[in-house]
């Protein structure tokens, strides 16, 4: 399925517009329940994901602009980038080079990006067939059915990570409403475990380093 | 006998465990010495520092009786209980590796079975919670784990909602405890934070629908360790929803640590400090400040500390439970692992308990855990059904805004209109879903109760959802808290376990921001579930 690339383009150019894009920043949103949930981009933060082996990352801008901050988070992590930098991954990504990243939106105080990949629910009724000719029809291959067992519910559609995912869920809710019951992209969230440690801002800052912790030289126990 | 740390040593932990919080340093208690806790010798050299496991004869320490569990031949066995961890899980520990189940294990950061890979900053967090659950006991290693003889099994998973809902949900039909140690930050202390996860909600329904082959998986949640940030666990969507057990912790007196979150939706306690447990390979448990194991045995720590350490503990008791089931012949739905759960826990002296029929309290929840009073339930327990929330044999009582419907907050204290339920649908409690629909510049300026009275005004019960503070942003700086227009808030409420819905339900607002931040409540609204 061809992408509708509007959104994207003018999300670059509102990059390189900065007080225009401070206008329009809640063009950005995706569809619950047939409400609109508004989508704030954080500007010079992205999200990049790692790729199958754990900790390493496509080749990115980050090897001739390093980032000014970063955090990391199992399978993902994000980057602080000055303005220029950050404008240049959004193109970049757009044209394909950075397929493993995402724009870092808040949603009602929630930090999310747009990790790949679309949920569906398909109105109730439809023929095994007819499922599979839309699928066929609009070109999407189908990664996962829930649950694992009996009727499925909810279908996993491939997609690439950032806003083409976006941009494919509100295309088929809207342009495919006959058939499709809800479509919301799969949004990765930061994500923390829970033994006692420093609790740090969820947005690596240049001026915040990570504390460096003194060094044990621990007696052991036998 | 093992050697103790030295107080030089003992210090260099408190430091670099990271037990900084709010600028200060503290600890979770501050008379606590790791040493060995019990007079006894064993195959498990580490066992006599477990300090939560049985009593030692000598000091009068808070602990789960799980040794009487034991004696009569209860390790948990033949129990399948999965720790969902977004960390390396390395179940080939060699304490854990008579007990792993690789079968029912899956890496979804890196679609493969190897739970066993690092995960770079998620270290060995996961290695530590199986460790609590399901170290093998009498094989001359380490430590004993709670149900020792459980099934462990280990799902890897990123923030994404694909990963949380498969890690949830895999192989639902033979998983019968999920043990989760994370969540969003506690850091931010914001309010309503990821409620609208819906394949996390996804996850839980398949679990308890389908999970345990019907009977619905266990899921057991860390409340959160953000106490000094002003977060509150209701205020978390992942340990304040309908279908988790939220899990606080306690040190070794019995008193609620420093870092542990209150909240209306807390189930029990269990011991969360200083927990001796595997790690992997000898890296840290944290993720923060470097920590390097204590014992001389590098593949194992003396010091996971944390709600993310307690909720382990619950999950291994929970095997303990349904292993009981499972020897008496008896099936108990996860609602009756709940209140098995709340019932048996034991209130410490010196806090106030809510006057209710199981009784409450906001750093609390039930109690601490103890698994001799809840495996002796099970021997006469009468199942409360063992459909879900859903269910036809669950009953639930939806109740909806019936005043005028919009509320000035801005000018100080505001009492909503009551709901008066007579006769009610729900004579038994188990869980409510509190939702506020708001528009708020700042809800950390709200103070808000939910009050119950029963029809003869005999007793009022509070329930504390929100309290006034402020949050940090997600940089860093203390800000207000997050609003927004025609925000739908919604808070679980554990405290009225027990009771029934018939009386008078008031919601209490108040405003301590006066008129700088003021806004309007446009409706709430309780949902009930009960039998």
């Amino acid at each position: 399925m061809g992408i509708k690339p509007i959104g994207v383009m003018f999300f670059v150019l509102l990059m390189m517009t900065p007080a225009l894009f401070a206008q329009v920043i809640s063009t950005y949103y995706w569809n619950e329940e047939g409400e609109k949930v508004l989508l704030e981009p954080v500007p010079n933060y992205i999200v990049e994901f790692a790729t199958a082996e754990p900790g390493t990352y496509q080749p990115s801008l980050t090897k001739t602009q390093k980032p000014l901050a970063e955090r990391k988070f199992p399978g993902a992590r994000i980057l602080l980038l000055n303005s220029s930098a950050y404008s240049k991954a959004i193109a970049s990504k757009t044209s394909g080079g950075w397929d493993q990243s995402s724009p870092l939106f808040k949603e009602n105080g929630d930090i999310k990006a747009l990790a790949g990949g679309v949920f569906v629910y398909l109105k109730p009724g439809l023929e095994i067939s007819a499922i599979q000719s839309l699928w066929q029809k609009l070109d999407l291959k189908v990664l996962k059915r829930y649950p694992e067992e009996g009727p499925t519910k909810m279908w996993l559609i491939e997609s690439p990570s950032g806003l083409e995912s976006l941009n494919l869920a509100n295309q088929l809710i809207e342009d495919h409403s006959d058939f499709v019951l809800k479509a919301r992209p799969n949004f990765w969230q930061p994500m923390e475990t829970r033994e006692l440690k420093k609790l740090l801002p969820i947005l690596p800052s240049s001026k915040l380093q990570s504390p460096q912790a003194p060094k044990i030289k621990s007696k052991k126990i036998k | 006998m093992p050697k103790k740390l030295s107080l030089t040593v003992l210090f260099y932990i408190f430091v670099s465990t990271g037990l900084v919080i709010g600028g200060q340093a503290c600890t979770p208690e501050t008379n606590f010495k790791i040493s060995p806790e019990y007079e006894v010798s064993g195959p498990d050299p580490y066992f006599s520092y477990q300090w939560f496991l049985q009593a030692d004869g000598k000091t009068n320490h808070w602990n789960i009786d799980s040794d009487v569990v034991w004696e009569s031949g209860n390790h948990g066995e033949g129990v399948n209980i999965c720790v969902v961890d977004p960390s390396s899980i390395y179940l080939r520990h060699s304490d854990l590796n008579s007990n792993k189940d690789l079968q029912k294990s899956f890496n979804f950061l890196v679609r493969s079975r190897t739970t066993d890979t690092t995960i770079p900053g998620g270290e060995s967090h996961g290695t530590c919670a199986a460790g609590v659950i399901g170290a093998r006991e009498e094989n001359s290693k380490g430590i004993i784990g709670v149900a020792s003889r459980a099934n462990i099994s280990a799902r890897t998973t990123s923030g994404s909602e694909a990963d949380i809902l498969d890690a949830l949900s895999y192989q639902a039909a033979t998983t019968d405890v999920s043990s989760n140690s994370y969540g969003p930050s506690d850091a931010t202390a914001q309010v309503n934070q990821y409620y609208n996860v819906q394949s996390f909600k996804d996850g839980i329904n398949i679990g308890l629908n389908s999970g345990r082959r019907g009977l619905g998986t266990i899921f057991v949640w860390a409340a959160g360790n953000g106490r000094r940030n002003s977060d509150r666990s209701n205020y978390d969507g992942y340990a304040s929803n309908s279908g988790v057990l939220s899990i606080c912790s306690v040190g070794k007196s019995g008193a609620v640590s420093v870092f542990s979150e209150p909240g209306s939706n807390l189930w029990v306690c269990a011991p969360g400090e200083w927990i001796p447990s595997t790690d992997y390979k000898g890296l840290k448990c944290s993720d923060g400040p470097e920590v390097k194991s204590d014992f001389a045995d590098t593949d194992y720590t003396a010091t996971f500390t944390g709600t993310s350490a307690a909720a382990p503990v619950v999950s291994g008791v929970v095997g303990l439970i349904l292993k009981e089931a499972a020897l008496q012949n008896k099936q108990l739905g996860w609602r009756d692992v709940r209140i098995i759960l709340a019932k048996s826990a034991q209130k410490p002296q010196g806090v106030t308990w809510q006057p209710t029929g199981i009784g409450f309290n906001d750093d609390y929840g039930f109690g601490i855990v103890n698994a001799k009073n809840a495996v002796a339930l099970v021997k006469n327990w009468t199942s409360v059904g063992t459909g879900n929330w859903t269910a036809e044999n669950l009953s639930a009582a939806y109740l909806t805004p019936t005043g005028s419907g919009s509320f000035d907050v801005a000018s100080g204290y505001v009492a909503l209109n009551k709901y008066t339920i007579s006769p009610a649908a729900v004579n038994f409690i188990e869980h409510i879903d509190l939702q506020i629909q708001m528009t708020h510049t700042d809800p950390g300026a709200l103070e808000a109760n939910l009050v119950y009275k029963p029809l003869d005004a005999s007793k009022s019960v509070v329930s504390k959802i929100l309290t006034p503070h402020s949050c940090l942003d997600s940089q860093g700086s203390t800000v207000s808290c997050q609003g927004g227009s025609n925000l739908t808030y919604t808070f679980g409420v554990a405290n009225f376990l027990g009771e029934s819905a018939q009386g008078t339900w008031e919601l209490q607002i108040k405003n301590n921001n006066g008129n700088s931040a003021g806004g309007s409540i446009s409706g709430w609204r309780l949902k009930i579930y009960g039998h």
